[in-house]
């Protein structure tokens, strides 16, 4: 249902020429859903040429699964339709929620993680699902604040929204570390948490130190902590489609695309040493994934 | 729930901070976590400097001559006074910004720059030109192509793009000079009609004629060429070179959308 993509670059307007141009043999592209919901223009005229070309995934920030607001039936129409001009491999969203009452704080916002919280989502994914026709990505956000009444860890939430919805997951490796800081806890707690078999992508992204804080700014590249816990991560999950993240101040295209050749070579290194640790032990389970069996 | 997300929201849109905003609405306990490095408050700011500075940023981009004029400091505050009045409704943080010509008139900033409202409009024009449906554009070969004794006969459609708008300010000369730092001496009141376009990734703008205005706006519902011809003569211009010369122009900026099956009809008889 959702095969490994390879490693991909979120596509940004500022790439457009370049990609047009020289057509680069990046694996996949995530787009931003809400940039391309529009009844025509030129960034669909562009999404259109590079759909042909490449596989593409629909990256959503607006779907608000959290939010007590009633799901909104024309951000969800306009999604259809252009999953339905795209046809992505995969559409995903965050785990959390935008604005209430209508207002919309363009603003990933985190939930309490209690089981009132947990059947009001699961019921919204559901109702997505249903109306999008396809199970979706539900992705793990960087978060700064907690609540008083949260009565499971985040991982534990989150696994339970996915088991109960038939949902999967989109795991941000950056945002698991930059909120293992802001809320003292082990990142590697959170990978380990996280079941193998509702995995399908991974994030990896810069953030920016604030001293009491880390924020998720999207604005640098990925700093060695956060490849070190790819490296984990891979470690776990075996090779998982890859995406880098790059939203402000955004470097050439090239760059990126260096980038997304860096996290091949450390998902190969890695995913080969495990996969010989595995087969010295007398396990052949890798060999059937590669097979894919 | 609700009512927390609510409280959440108060507080993250507050004008004046958070902080402020606890004061304000005499909040006695919040429902977020707070530690030893940060309080509660100080995380919840977190995302009201997050909400406020990603739409700022948004508008910085989409005004940019508005902020060139206003300065840093007035163009923060007319957006903090902007959102306050006007919070993002939709999914789109292209359209966070659309209200702002309409807030700027009723701003203290617009008694000062009287012109203030329509460069904002403007600048909100070339936005809706960027995101325009897009379409293929009749070339001046594909024009060629038909035998010129069933010309009268083309079909004329606008690009999806096109847009007409006339001013009572000149907003193109103010925003040009904004944008390259020279004095504005002499601006007063003055009819400007624009033209907007887009031509693959840039959108494009010029000053026009109210003859060329009433004949590109006689195109707005599809048009025959004979009929372009005849509605020339009939505004004492001399159609021939008049309409030869507009439509080399047309053609040349990707003003014409390419009739498709109806065009290459008439090609093919």
């Amino acid at each position: 249902m959702f095969p490994f993509l390879g490693y991909g670059v979120g596509l940004r307007t500022r790439h457009y020429t370049t990609i047009l141009r020289e057509w680069p043999p990046v694996d996949w592209f995530e787009i931003l859903s809400e940039n391309y919901m529009v009844a025509g223009g030129r960034p669909l005229w562009v999404l259109d040429q590079i759909a042909e070309r490449y596989p593409v995934v629909i990256h959503g920030v607006s779907l608000s699964i959290g939010t007590t607001d009633p799901l909104r039936r024309d951000y969800l129409s306009a999604l259809k339709k252009l999953a339905q001009r795209v046809r992505p491999r995969w559409i995903s969203d965050h785990l959390c929620w935008t604005g209430v009452g209508g207002h919309n704080a363009h603003d990933l916002l985190p939930l309490p993680y209690t089981e009132e919280t947990l059947r009001h989502v699961v019921g919204r994914v559901k109702e997505v699902q249903d109306f999008l026709g396809r199970p979706i990505l539900l992705e793990n956000v960087s978060s700064y604040m907690s609540f008083t009444d949260s009565r499971m860890t985040e991982w534990e939430f989150l696994t339970a929204v996915v088991r109960e919805s038939g949902c999967y997951i989109l795991l941000d490796i950056n945002n698991i570390y930059v909120s293992s800081v802001n809320h003292s806890f082990d990142p590697l707690e959170y990978i380990e948490a996280i079941p193998v078999d509702r995995l399908v992508q991974f994030h990896l992204a810069g953030h920016s130190d604030h001293g009491k804080y880390l924020l998720d700014t999207h604005d640098h590249s990925v700093k060695p902590v956060v490849w070190r816990l790819y490296e984990k991560a891979v470690e776990r999950f075996g090779r998982i489609s890859t995406l880098i993240e790059w939203d402000d101040r955004i470097p050439p295209f090239q760059r990126l695309f260096s980038i997304a050749q860096k996290a091949k070579r450390l998902a190969d290194k890695v995913y080969e040493r495990t996969t010989a640790q595995q087969l010295a032990r007398g396990t052949a389970a890798p060999l059937a994934a590669d097979l894919g069996a | 729930m609700q009512e927390a997300q609510q409280l959440l929201w108060r507080l993250i849109s507050a004008p004046e901070g958070v902080q402020k905003g606890i004061r304000d609405y005499r909040i006695r306990e919040l429902p977020i976590s707070g530690d030893h490095r940060l309080s509660g408050a100080e995380r919840l700011d977190i995302y009201a400097a997050m909400y406020f500075f990603r739409i700022l940023d948004c508008l910085k981009e989409d005004y940019p001559a508005v902020l060139k004029l206003l300065g840093s400091d007035r163009f923060h505050n007319l957006v903090t006074d902007y959102l306050w009045r006007y919070p993002p409704r939709h999914w789109s943080l292209r359209t966070v910004g659309d209200r702002l010509p309409l807030f700027v008139k009723a701003s203290p900033l617009f008694r000062r720059y009287r012109y203030l409202a329509e460069l904002a409009e403007m600048e909100w024009q070339l936005l809706e030109v960027f995101d325009a449906a897009d379409q293929a554009v009749l070339r001046e070969e594909d024009l060629k192509a038909i035998e010129p004794a069933r010309w009268g006969g083309i079909p004329l459609a606008l690009h999806p793009s096109v847009r007409l708008k006339s001013f009572r300010w000149p907003v193109d000369r103010i925003r040009e000079g904004i944008l390259k730092r020279r004095p504005l001496t002499r601006i007063g009141p003055e009819e400007t009609p624009l033209l907007f376009w887009r031509q693959g990734l840039k959108v494009f703008y010029r000053r026009i004629s109210s003859g060329e205005w009433r004949l590109i706006s006689s195109l707005r519902d599809g048009d025959l060429l004979d009929r372009l011809c005849e509605r020339a003569s009939q505004k004492r211009m001399n159609p021939a070179p008049t309409i030869a010369r507009l439509l080399k122009g047309w053609l040349r900026d990707g003003l014409l959308a390419s009739g498709g099956g109806r065009a290459h009809r008439i090609a093919g008889g």
